[in-house]
């Protein structure tokens, strides 16, 4: 099967829908498929990375044990956008899981150089 | 590689902000749906660069009454320009 | 054996035969449910099996194959850490078969 480079961007805060979930399993399926997938954490979707979440209060599953498995699935690194961070007042300090901060220029040439971008 | 950028969500969502960010010289946006109304005053497309094409579904655009005040840098497309600028661009990001 | 027998036993399995109330798993229904898939459990078996419900206590979810292996690897060392070797306890569709007998749900994302 030939290699596209695929880029995830999820945008969404983890437990107001099944959106950020599902944006992991489309990711999640794409490795599978030994592609080259990138995750990318923009907007509302760094609400995911926050430590100390326990969504069992809630009855869901708390979003940061199906994010640890990205890493099991050779996505190797999370990414996030910087300016997303900075709005809600986040810093890498804050985040559950290693990541890599992308400025704004390197989270263009992401969208840029990918085969194909999946936004949600 | 160039992307063609929709927009189909209105301006409160904010989103125009976050696309932007992702947009290159050379990408293409196009309004669908509610994405329309960012293309009526107050503009909020005045700092795109000239380097990006900007178009809106003429269809979505008549349905909302807002043919007539676009501005002009808006380019009204029918449902067949759509597909061919998709086809155009080397891939689609869609925001929504 | 005869309580897997009964109908009361069949109609806790889904119809691909995984278990659909996961707490009514213990060791013997595993024994049974690597019974019908013909397998025979040894203890290099049962140390996959106890990982891969480690897995499913950890990131709640059951892990296709590729994480399986990597998470294997991980906890296990490279030797154990390979499809092979995995396959060969547990048959070409190694990551749905564990999930199987270890009492988990069907994995997503399985080729």
């Amino acid at each position: 099967m030939q290699q596209k480079s695929l880029t995830f961007i999820t945008r969404q805060a983890p437990y107001g829908s099944n959106k950020a979930k599902l944006v992991i399993d489309a990711a999640l399926a794409a490795a599978v498929f030994e592609q080259q997938v990138n995750f990318l954490f923009m907007d509302d979707g760094v609400f995911q990375l926050v430590q100390n979440q326990t969504a069992e209060s809630i009855s869901s599953k708390t979003i940061g044990r199906a994010l640890e498995t990205l890493e099991l699935y050779g996505i190797e690194q999370a990414l996030v956008d910087s300016v997303s961070l900075e709005e809600r007042a986040l810093s890498a300090e804050d985040l559950a899981i290693p990541v890599k901060i992308l400025n704004v220029e390197q989270v263009r040439q992401l969208a840029a150089r990918s085969d194909v971008v999946i936004n949600l | 590689m160039s992307a063609l950028h929709t927009i189909s969500v209105s301006p409160t969502n904010g989103l125009i902000n976050s696309c932007l960010r992702l947009v290159c010289p050379g990408d293409g946006i196009l309004f669908i749906q509610d994405g329309v109304y960012h293309c009526c005053p107050p503009c909020l497309l005045d700092s795109v660069s000239q380097d990006n094409a900007l178009f809106a579904l003429r269809e979505d655009l008549l349905a909302r009454g807002l043919l007539c005040k676009i501005s002009e840098r808006i380019t009204p497309v029918g449902f067949g320009r759509f597909v061919e600028l998709t086809i155009d661009y080397d891939k689609v990001i869609s925001w929504s | 054996m005869s309580k897997f027998n009964s109908q009361a036993f069949n109609d806790s399995l889904d119809e691909e035969g995984y278990l659909l109330i996961l707490d009514r798993w213990d060791e013997s229904v595993a024994v049974e449910l690597a019974f019908r898939e013909n397998i025979k459990l040894t203890e290099a078996h049962w140390e996959i099996i106890r990982l891969i419900r480690k897995f499913y206590q950890r990131y709640q979810m059951a892990p296709a194959s590729r994480a399986l292996i990597s998470y294997v690897k991980k906890e296990l060392g490279s030797d154990k850490g390979r499809s092979v070797y995995v396959m060969r306890l547990f048959g070409g569709s190694a990551a749905k078969t564990v999930a199987k007998i270890a009492g988990l749900p069907k994995p997503d994302n399985c080729i």
